[in-house]
């Protein structure tokens, strides 16, 4: 029987080695970003030919920030991304608010640019203005086309 | 009593020399089996090693047509050179993007179609296709899964794993063998002996080079062990869980996941309340542009020659990754892909003591690390590796009786035993080692063993 011990020994560690694996929280161990984060207010609805206020509640850690070098929301129009209009926001004492003019149909990108503690984010969002064409509709899709090639982690 | 005396001391040192001359009987033992059985291996180890060592130029010849572009003053934008490729290939998914670092180089996308992986170089300035590189084909490619696992996969990846830790027996149990006998003797040990015949010269051809390129050979051995898949996956899993080795994500581990957001704070910005709404769990926020992502790229400094690798799926993220010639350069990090914030940036100072360790053996090894001078020295280690294996090989060959393999006899007493433990003992931190020696022993006990005609060929 003694003769099987080490044999014995070195499966073991074999087996032991090979089921370890890396910890869900291993991250915190290694250098912590303090990521920005933004929820982007919109109005529920827009129609053509209007402004509208947009606004956005900064966060770190889950505290508001009210320090952003800059806040500025980019507008343009899905067909015409060469126009880009450009809204500065300032602090309203919890959000970031600027105002934008939506003047035709269609499907607008709201991108808000922010700089704040050295972080920089550009949330990216898509809105629908007015009445929309079926083509722009279909294109209002992406999450179907994105996933067609989901693949499956273990 | 002198006289008693003087026999007693005598005695002892017979039975000191008969023991050291069994000890040195047994570790010659292990040295020439472990040494021919895995002779084939370390010759290929050195010879893919050794060209692997001149990837960069080989590839810049190999790739001239598609690296390079005429310079002109107008650029594309990444996302347009990344659309051109989707026009070209409509089936394919985008995987990743390595944008030019110079104006006469093309940049390079990633797909993958039909379960291969291509790489398309684009020309950043008129975002035309240059030319298309399979990527399974690439020479060095070839090389490197060659080197890493014999074109074996996984199997192949344990038989490298294996030879490389029968290596350090070898080195190890060689260094015993080698070491000098005699006080300042140098002839033999660190310079051959040419005029005392032919057999004294193959033994210095073997064992004095041997001793010149060990400590290279162990460093080799060292620094590619890490990149193993069984030890090294696990000693860089401990490395990392312990928070000393690479952040997570770079080897070993996750990366961290972006946050969908759905409409949780804002209500449906769809306005059109007429026509049907596209689809109930839409993203709210799309996916940060690329263009973009280059801009965030420029902003935290990343080193030139990194790569986006583009997210897959709605939890995915943006990854941007150099590994450079120095690895002081090394960058990874991993962006949200809704937002583009920064949830991990893992710098080769962010990295534990043993990550740096890892990361700088790695860049020695592949010879980058200090240039040219990096690769003329790991080519001189390669040589010397091939040479060694294959001068041994033949010191075997001309020493081999007709009848068995010429394996030195197992030695009475202890000794053996000594060594053996030794070894069991390396098999508990290399448990591939330890597999192996099992094997060994059920074949010894249940096969060899039995058969008398083996055993004597063996010598066992």
């Amino acid at each position: 029987m003694n003769k099987w011990k080490i044999p014995g020994l070195v499966i073991l560690s074999t087996i032991l080695l090979s089921a370890c694996s890396v910890n869900s929280d291993a991250d915190k161990l290694y250098k912590q970003p303090k990521p920005l984060s933004a929820h982007v207010m919109l109005p529920e609805r827009i129609e053509p030919q209007s402004i509208r206020v947009v606004e956005v509640h900064v966060m770190q850690e889950n505290k508001t920030v009210d320090d952003a070098e800059s806040v500025q929301f980019k507008v343009w129009k899905k067909d015409d991304p060469a126009k880009v209009q450009i809204a500065k926001a300032h602090y309203n004492g919890g959000m970031y608010t600027a105002k934008a003019t939506f003047k035709d149909d269609g499907v607008y990108y709201i991108k808000t640019d922010i700089n704040a503690r050295g972080e920089h984010i550009l949330p990216t969002q898509q809105v629908a203005v007015g009445k929309l064409s079926k083509e722009d509709l279909r294109s209002l899709q992406p999450a179907k086309n994105e996933t067609h090639n989901h693949h499956s982690h273990h | 009593m002198m006289q008693e005396k003087r026999e007693e001391t005598t005695s002892t040192n017979k039975k000191i020399t008969t023991r050291s001359q069994s000890l040195y009987k047994a570790i010659w033992r292990w040295h020439f089996y472990a040494g021919l059985l895995f002779t084939p291996f370390l010759l290929i180890l050195a010879v893919t090693g050794g060209m692997y060592l001149f990837k960069p130029q080989i590839e810049e010849r190999l790739y001239h047509d598609l690296y390079h572009v005429q310079a002109q003053s107008q650029s594309v934008s990444p996302s347009a050179q990344v659309q051109a490729v989707k026009e070209n290939y409509p089936s394919a998914d985008v995987l990743t993007y390595k944008p030019s670092d110079r104006s006469t180089r093309s940049s390079e996308v990633g797909i993958s179609l039909k379960d291969r992986t291509y790489t398309i170089f684009v020309n950043p300035q008129n975002g035309h296709i240059v030319g298309k590189l399979d990527d399974s084909s690439r020479l060095m490619n070839q090389i490197e899964e060659f080197h890493g696992e014999l074109m074996a996969g996984t199997a192949g990846d344990r038989i490298v794993e294996l030879a490389a830790c029968w290596a350090i027996v070898l080195i190890v149990t060689g260094a015993f063998l080698w070491w000098p006998r005699k006080k300042d003797k140098i002839k033999g040990v660190l310079i051959p002996r040419f005029s005392k015949g032919k057999n004294v010269l193959a033994r210095d051809l073997h064992v004095v080079p041997a001793f010149w390129i060990s400590a290279g050979m162990l460093f080799l051995v060292l620094t590619g062990l890490p990149w193993s898949g069984l030890w090294g996956n696990a000693f860089q899993q401990i490395a990392t869980n312990a928070g000393v080795g690479y952040p997570p994500s770079i080897w070993v581990g996750s990366a961290p996941t972006s946050t969908v957001q759905t409409k949780d704070v804002a209500v449906v910005p769809w306005g059109a309340e007429t026509l049907e709404i596209p689809n109930s769990t839409a993203q709210q926020y799309t996916k940060v542009s690329l263009d973009d992502i280059v801009t965030i790229a420029k902003e935290q400094h990343i080193h030139d020659g990194y790569t986006i690798s583009i997210p897959q799926e709605p939890q995915g993220v943006y990854t941007l990754s150099v590994f450079s010639p120095k690895a002081q350069d090394e960058t990874t990090i991993h962006l949200d892909q809704y937002t583009g914030a920064v949830l991990a940036d893992y710098r080769y100072d962010n990295y534990g003591f043993m990550g740096k360790l890892i990361a700088l053996g790695i860049t020695l090894h592949k010879g980058t690390q200090f240039g040219f001078i990096n690769q003329l020295i790991g080519l001189i280690i390669c040589i010397g590796i091939a040479g060694i294996v294959i001068s041994g090989a033949l010191l075997w060959w001309k020493r081999k009786p007709a009848k068995n393999m010429g394996a030195p006899k197992v030695p009475e007493g202890n000794a053996m035993r000594i060594v053996t433990c030794i070894i069991v003992v390396f098999g508990l931190v290399f448990p591939l080692v330890g597999l192996s020696l099992i094997i060994v022993w059920l074949l010894d006990f249940f096969v060899i063993k039995r058969i008398p005609v083996l055993q004597r060929f063996l010598n066992a």
